[in-house]
This record gives C-alpha cells, structure tokens and sequence, in this order.
C-alpha cells in the first residue's frame, strides 16, 4: 500500500499516534531514573535544606567539564527530591586566571563559587599564602574512598606535610609515546620501541636530510626550548622525570629539586638535542608552533605527551594524518646502554590533571555529596568517560570493559583504553609545594640553557633549586 | 511670618548657590577618591605589609629592603628603562620624520589623509590580536619574517626566540604600535605653525634643514614634551605585549618592571612586595617625567 492511496484522515492519524508515540519516549528518556551509585557511601539526608533552593556555583576552565556537571546537577537534583537543586556553571578563561578570581573572591568574601577546578600546577600557589583554609579537606579516608583511587592521581592535591586531600581529580593524563609509524618504519624501525636506546637509535635513522640541502628536514621529535609562560615548559622533560619516580618536593615538603633522578631526565633531554641530534628545539608550548608546524607536515615523527593531546592537538591540528598516528608506553630506562639510566620499571608519567575543590560553606557537606556523585563513582566516571573520553579517575572504572575496550579510529582502530588502563598503575606520585609557583618561573627562564647545551642536567637543577629556595625564603 | 519665611526663602537659595559647585563636582570627586586616591594611598600602605590567608600584617619597611636586594627587579628596571630609551630614541623622531613627510605637500593631500588614518590605525587595534599577529609574524620556523628571508636564500632569525634579539623585537612593535600614533600628534602641531615663518625664513635665505631645526622644531617644543613623556609613561608601563609575546623571556631578557610586579602579585599573591615596587616605579617615572619638563623649561629660557 502506498501512501498516494490513502486518505489524507488517515494519514493524519497515523501522523498523529507516531507523534505521540514518539512523545511519550522522548519523556520518558528525559524523566530516566536515577538513583544513587551503588559504589558510593549511602546517600545522606540534609534535613536544614529540605523544602530550599540550592545553587551550586562552579568556576571551571573546561567547557567538556560544564557539560558533564550540567548532566550531574540534573540528576542530583532527581535525587534529592525535597531539595530543589540547581547548577550555576561558568567557564574561567583563560584557566590560569581562575585562581586569581578565586584568590579575590576569597580575599573580598565576596561572589565564591562552591566549586573551582584548578589544575596542578595551581596548588603551589594555593599551599603559598595559606588560601587552602578556605577550602574544604575532603573525607576521602573517613568514607573509605581514598582506596578507590590510585593514590598517585590524588598526591598533587595533598597538602604538603600533611595528608590532606583538598581536591578530586576529573581527569588521568598519563602520558604516552605518540607516534607517526608509517615514518618509523619508512626508516627501518619496528615499532613500539622498547627501550630509550632503540628510541635514540631509531631516532638516528629516522632524523634525515631529505632534500640533500645540507640541512636536517625530518627530526624523530622536538623539543620546547621557550615558552610564554611558566605554566607549561618544559614538555617532555616532566614525563621522563616522572617514569625516572624522581621528585621536585618529597611528601614532608622538604625540596629535592636537584636530584640525582631530575638531574639524568634533564641531561638525557638534552642529549636528544645536543649529542644525538635526533630532536629539534622549538619555541613555545606543545612542542609550538613550530613543532606542530613540523608534525602537521610529517617533519617530526613523535612526541611525548598526555591523554589529552590526541584530541586537542592531534586531530584538531592534523585530521588528515589519521590512521599513520599510534600511541606506546615510554620506553624503558635500561642501565649500561647508550642512555646509561638505570629506571624504576615505569612506563608512563603525567602532565596536567584537574581537580575539584570545595569552598568552605554552609552547605559544603551538599556540595561534597554531589561532587562525589559526579567525580568519586565509577559507575558515573565510565558514564563520564563515554560521554567527553576523559580518563576515569577510579581503579574500577579504569578497568571496565567501557574503557579497556576503547578503541581510537585516529589511531588506526588500536586498542588505546586498554594501553592507558595499563600504564595508569605504573604511575609514580608527585607532591606539590610552595615551591611550586616559583620553580615554574624558573623553569621558564632557565630551559633554553639546557636546552642548548649551556648548562649539564646536573648544573641546571641545582640552579633551578638554589633559584626556588632564594624565593620562597 | 510673611517676612520670616522670604528671609529663609533668600536663605536656602544663598545656600544652595553657593554648594551648588560642589555639588556639581561630588560625583567626579567621589569617582577620584575612590578609584584614584584610595588605592594609590591603599598601594602606600600595602608596601609596608605582607599577605597571607589570615589577612595583611605589618612588617615595615622589610619589602623595601628586599627589593633592594632582589636582581631581578634591577634587571627588570633596566629593560624597561631600555625600552624607554629606545623609544626616545628612535620611535620619537621617526614618528617626527614620518609626520614632516605626510605633513609635506609632496605626499599630496589626498594621499597624506588617507596614510593618516592608516598609520593611526595600530594604536587603536586591540593589544591582544597585535601580540597573536606578531608571534605569527616572529615564529621561528613558520613565521612570515623567516619564510620571506629563506626565500630571499637569507638564514632564519629566532626574533623571539633569543635572548639577545627579543627586546628589539619587542621594540619593533613598540614602533609598529605607536609611530602612528605619535605621528599624528605632530602633524597637528605641524599644522599649527604660521606659513609665515617659513616664508620669511626663505626670504632671509634659510635652507630646509634649517627651516626645520629653527622654525618646527622650536614651534613643536610642546607637542614633542608631551610626546616625551607620554612615552616614558608608556614604555615604562609595557606589559600586554610582553605578556603575550614572550612573557618576559627568553631566559627573563626581556621582561618588564610592571611585568614583574605582575609576577610578584598575581602569580605568587605577594601584594604588599608587589605594592613596594609599584610605588618605586612610580618614583622613577615620576622623577624622569619631572626632569624632563625641567629641560624643556630650560630649553624654553635658553631660546
């Protein structure tokens, strides 16, 4: 029967009955029922809220972030069928000004959020000037949480000399080797590399002269020599230090800057440049313009860098390159070979990470259940994790099928959830310190010399902790 | 009763005649007070205090000692200082040459109006877009300054990306930003000069370089002072195109004063530190600013 047949009534019925059909589901998707993750401790009732209004501001810099705590305040707010809940989300940009905005709400004790997302490198600052008591330890232990996470993924948002978690991590950004392998194997290697010297000797083969101008065309990587600011320098470097287990601050606080471990990663980046010659140096962050220059015309073939970097820089700067892209643990530290360092077994590091903090309010202990409703349950973190591909935080999630089992088209179609699951145990803590904020300014302006070759691995750390200490003294 | 009401009637008028100034003034005055006075007294006392979470405490004259003894405020002032020089020395009197050459009849004067607006056009584009268009410009490997030289088979130049060539390159959009700018200013003072003078001057046989030395010069003494100092302001308070274009380095060679006290008080929360430098920036231009109209007084008596 077609529909030239029948009768324009009856074809409005039918109209009619589809449309309310689809109604009906369209609402029933909408009015889903929620209900409190098994593996978070038991909903608790908040009697002197009851029949109120309830906004929950927070300052985030991420708009993915927005998107997911708009789902979470939604049905937080189902769930709490007495309290009426609403989310009052704001973007900060650019992210390094959301601490500022936060430091003046604080000082004026005027327009606090209840939630800021700060990154990392932002707690230096925080620990600085005592503004941590403004902010709300969170009961991790006290609800058996704690547990839940790798405890490296929560050490950046420890208080020094204290065990204080004061921030929930959204996000692990271990990091990974990207790698172009159509080039490595064009230059006669077999990737994954295994070890830093079949990384060094790969590199050799693959870092050439192309066009026989005399001059090199095609680099195994590069290396960021300056940057505009302190937030991000130097890439590469903290993922070799951190599979090396070494550390700027120790959990008592006490500066270790000039380690033996820092020491080996700095010279072993600079080696890269300076003695093997297989890295270019580059300006600016992310390898910058000119190393992403290099990368987006197959120039360079891999770099060093976190979970992040695939969407935000590879696709984004590069989409035509997908499929020639594929991702490995670092290589290993082996002891007595061209890299002499003997390493600690750790195929990964880490650069970035935010996490969730709670101002100090009246209604701190409702902020808190919601913030563990949307950053402290593995059943919503591999939600979260389908809906914006931001690692999981919790070792449960970490090992569901939802993200072993990821697979990346861009990489050509490799098992890339299952390689982060993988490296996200091997994962060394780090502490942050007061220290922090003017190590990252001294880093900024003393990586060029390492870099060059003006200063050895050794010479640069110790100034950089004779640098810091003359600061915060 | 008739009488005494007039008599308070002429009273309350007296009265409001004579605040009525005042009441005219309140709201500029309160505008004043408040973003003007109050924190520049407020920055006074911050110096001589520290900040933490549990509020100001008072510790003398600590951060002035320190700041003495601190190199990278040295460091800091002597970059900005060079900035200013080398704006007195180079963008001012190129804006000079650019304004006599528009201002000349040779340009035309069609040509002149249009190359005026053209030129003014960088000082009112917004800093932000000038310092993302200059590291285009300035990029090492993809940059337009470098493809234009390996074309021309030259070696590329690391404009931003040495220590040793940064602060030119800084300079370079100092220039860019405000030659134009500056130039327009002494074109209006060009305008202003009576035909006459130059008339009489080639009656009595002056050539142009004198015409130029003796009449506009001499007759632009005010536009160039206030040019002058509007410039070490200016270059003094150099900042959002640092801030994007190196962000102080390579290696801290190029950073600023106010740069630094940027760093003191929002990246590491020392405000009472950051207070004690600002208000010795403020000695230093206010010094330069006053000498330098003591010279012009000077350069007014000799003539």
């Amino acid at each position: 029967m077609s529909f030239s047949c029948m009768k324009p009534k009856r074809i409005l019925t039918v109209l009619l009955i589809s449309s309310f059909i689809l109604v009906s589901f369209s609402g029933l998707a909408q009015d889903q029922e929620v209900s409190w993750p098994n593996d978070l401790p038991p909903q608790q009732d908040f009697p002197s809220l009851e029949g109120q209004k309830v906004t929950i501001e927070i300052w985030t810099h991420d708009p993915l972030y927005i998107e997911w705590f708009n789902q979470t305040i939604k049905e937080f707010d189902r769930l709490y069928s007495d309290i009426e809940v609403e989310g009052k989300i704001s973007q900060i940009a650019p992210f390094q000004s959301l601490l500022d905005k936060t430091t003046a709400a604080i000082v004026s004790g005027e327009g606090l959020p209840d939630i800021i997302g700060s990154g990392n490198h932002t707690m230096g600052r925080i620990w600085e000037k005592g503004l941590y008591e403004a902010f709300m330890p969170l009961p991790l232990r006290e609800e058996g949480l704690y547990e839940e996470f790798y405890e490296p993924i929560l050490t950046p948002a420890k208080r020094p000399g204290s065990t204080e978690v004061y921030g929930l991590p959204t996000d692990v950004p271990v990091t990974v080797l990207w790698y172009r392998e159509d080039i490595l194997e064009e230059a006669g290697c077999e990737p994954p590399i295994e070890t830093w010297d079949e990384y060094v000797e790969c590199g050799k083969k693959v870092t050439k002269d192309l066009d026989g101008d005399g001059s090199t065309d095609r680099w195994m990587t590069v290396m960021t020599k300056n940057v505009s600011s302190p937030d991000v320098v130097p890439y590469q470097y903290h993922p070799i230090r951190r599979q090396l287990g070494s550390q700027f601050f120790t959990e008592e606080g006490e500066i270790v800057i000039a380690s033996e471990e820092n020491a080996k990663a700095a010279q072993f980046i600079s080696d890269l440049v300076n003695k093997w010659e297989i890295a270019k140096p580059v300006a600016n962050a992310f390898g910058g313009n000119s190393g992403q220059a290099l990368f987006k015309e197959g120039k360079a073939a891999t770099y060093l860098s976190a979970t992040w970097y695939l969407d935000f820089l590879m696709k984004a700067y590069y989409p035509d390159q997908a499929g020639k892209w594929r991702a490995q643990a670092h290589p290993k530290f082996e002891k007595g070979g061209l890299v002499d360092i003997e390493g600690i077994g750790s195929r990964t590091g880490k650069i970035g990470g935010t996490y969730m903090m709670i101002l100090k309010s009246e209604k701190q202990d409702f902020v808190w259940e919601f913030l563990k409703y949307s950053y402290a349950s593995s059943e919503n973190l591999i939600r979260y994790w389908e809906k914006i591909h931001y690692l999981p935080t919790t070792k449960k999630a970490l090992d569901s099928e939802e993200v072993t089992g990821f697979r990346s088209e861009y990489l050509g179609g490799q098992k890339l959830g299952e390689l982060y699951s993988e490296l996200v145990p091997e994962l060394q803590p780090e502490y942050t310190h007061i220290g922090l904020t003017p190590l990252k300014q001294s880093l900024m302006d003393h990586t060029p010399k390492l870099i060059d070759g003006r200063l050895t691995g050794q010479e640069w750390v110790k100034l950089l902790e004779e640098e810091v200490k003359s600061m915060i003294e | 009763m008739k009488y005494l009401f007039k008599r308070a009637k002429r009273g309350f008028w007296h009265i409001q005649y004579s605040k009525a100034p005042y009441i005219f003034l309140l709201p500029f005055l309160i505008f004043l007070v408040s973003f003007y006075l109050f924190p520049i007294l407020y920055s006074v006392y911050l110096s001589f205090t520290e900040w933490s979470f549990g509020g100001f405490e008072l510790i003398g004259i600590s951060n002035y000692v320190q700041l003495f003894h601190d190199s990278m405020f040295y460091r800091s002032l002597w970059h900005s200082s060079f900035y200013v020089a080398l704006t007195l020395a180079l963008v001012l009197p190129l804006s000079l040459g650019i304004a006599v050459l528009l201002h000349s009849s040779l340009a035309g004067k069609i040509a002149s109006s249009s190359l005026q607006k053209l030129i003014y056009l960088p000082s009112i584009t917004p800093v932000v877009a000038i310092g993302i268009i200059f590291t285009l410009l300035y990029e090492q490997d993809s940059g337009l300054l470098n493809a234009i030289l390996s074309n021309l088979g030259l070696p590329k130049v690391a404009w931003i990306a040495s220590a040793r060539l940064a602060k030119w390159s800084i300079m370079g959009v100092v220039f860019w930003r405000w030659s134009g700018y500056n130039a327009v200013l002494y074109i209006g003072g060009l305008k202003g000069i009576p035909k006459t003078l130059y008339e009489a001057a080639r009656v009595d046989g002056a050539n142009s370089l004198q015409q130029f030395w003796r009449i506009t010069i001499p007759m632009l003494k005010p536009v160039i002072l206030f040019t002058v100092v509007m410039s070490i302001i200016g270059s003094y308070m150099l900042f959002a195109e640092l801030y994007i274009l190196t962000g102080g380095g390579p290696e801290s060679s190029t950073i600023s004063i106010v740069q630094y006290i940027y760093r003191q008080g929002f990246t590491r929360y020392r405000f009472g530190y950051a207070s004690a430098l600002t208000n010795i920036l403020f000695i230093v231009i206010f010094s330069l600013s006053y000498t330098v109209l003591n010279i012009f007084n000077v350069w007014e008596q000799w003539r």
